[in-house]
């Protein structure tokens, strides 16, 4: 890899990286490297600097625990190409930032398609399945795009909900008219699922019901 | 046609499971009247919002999220 890298494309590149299981799977990684790219340019052209300050929990790796996404950010430029995997990501993170495909030139090394998310905006890991119970997108309730989504076998969650507006009379209490907003039965929905990451967005008709924003 | 006058009444959202009609806690909202804030980041009580004049603020607008960190 010639010259130097930005900081937001390495900040990206050691996210990706970072979050990813180990087994460095091209998809996953890139995946994560989309998702977070799509939240940026969803969230008013938010730079990954700028959404790690507007939602610090968005990302586990960043917290300075994380090995892998400590190694990317420590690695010199001039080092990347000695590591496939870091090489990787950072391709994948400039890939991402410039919302583009990646480059058939590298070869099969290289996943040869658009966004590996499919549109994402976040993702989960093994931790999924492990905290069933208490993940927040199970408490929210989710389902899957595709059952080839469920890669760790649990159940979906959902919930059928109603938006809607009343109208009554302060005096009696009386609702005298009043209708229907929307519904959903799910706030998440898979959009993919790479090596041990699922992807996920909202679903619009949660946002459709709510009238909330994709990225929030 | 409502047949009570206008003075008398008031509107608001709520957000509830449709089998049961629980509300659906752990919303975070805003609410306008004709594009100037009347609540601006507030939690649904009981999942519904506040209710307001119907003469007073004839045009609401609800937005909705679901608060808290999603990971």
């Amino acid at each position: 890899m010639s010259g130097s890298i930005s900081k937001d494309v390495r900040l990206l590149a050691a996210i990706a990286y970072g979050e990813a299981s180990t087994a460095d799977d091209p998809q996953e990684i890139g995946g994560i490297a989309f998702a977070v790219a799509n939240r940026c340019r969803a969230w008013d052209g938010k730079t990954v600097s700028e959404l790690r300050s507007a939602d610090p929990n968005y990302s586990y790796a960043w917290d300075g625990s994380n090995a892998r996404f400590n190694k990317l950010m420590r690695t010199p430029d001039g080092e990347i190409d000695l590591n496939p995997a870091v090489k990787l990501a950072v391709v994948w993170a400039q890939k991402a930032l410039a919302n583009d495909g990646p480059d058939p030139s590298n070869g099969a090394f290289w996943w040869d398609g658009p966004d590996p998310s499919n549109g994402a905006f976040w993702w989960d890991g093994l931790d999924f399945r492990t905290n069933y119970a208490n993940h927040p997108k199970v408490r929210d309730g989710f389902k899957w795009g595709s059952a080839s989504d469920n890669i760790f076998g649990v159940r979906e969650k959902r919930r059928e909900v109603i938006v809607r507006w009343k109208i009554r009379n302060k005096k009696t209490g009386q609702i005298v008219d009043g209708g229907e907003r929307g519904r959903y039965d799910s706030v998440w929905i898979s959009t993919a699922a790479h090596g041990s990451t699922v992807f996920w967005q909202h679903n619009p008709d949660y946002l459709k019901a709510s009238g909330g924003k994709a990225f929030r | 046609m409502l047949a009570e006058s206008h003075e008398e009444l008031e509107h608001y959202f709520e957000i509830v499971d449709v089998k049961t009609e629980a509300p659906i806690e752990g919303m975070t909202y805003k609410l306008s009247s004709d594009g100037q804030p009347l609540v601006h980041e507030a939690m649904l009580a009981g999942g519904k919002t506040p209710a307001f004049s119907l003469l007073e603020h004839p045009n609401l607008t609800f937005v909705a999220w679901r608060h808290g960190d999603v990971r």
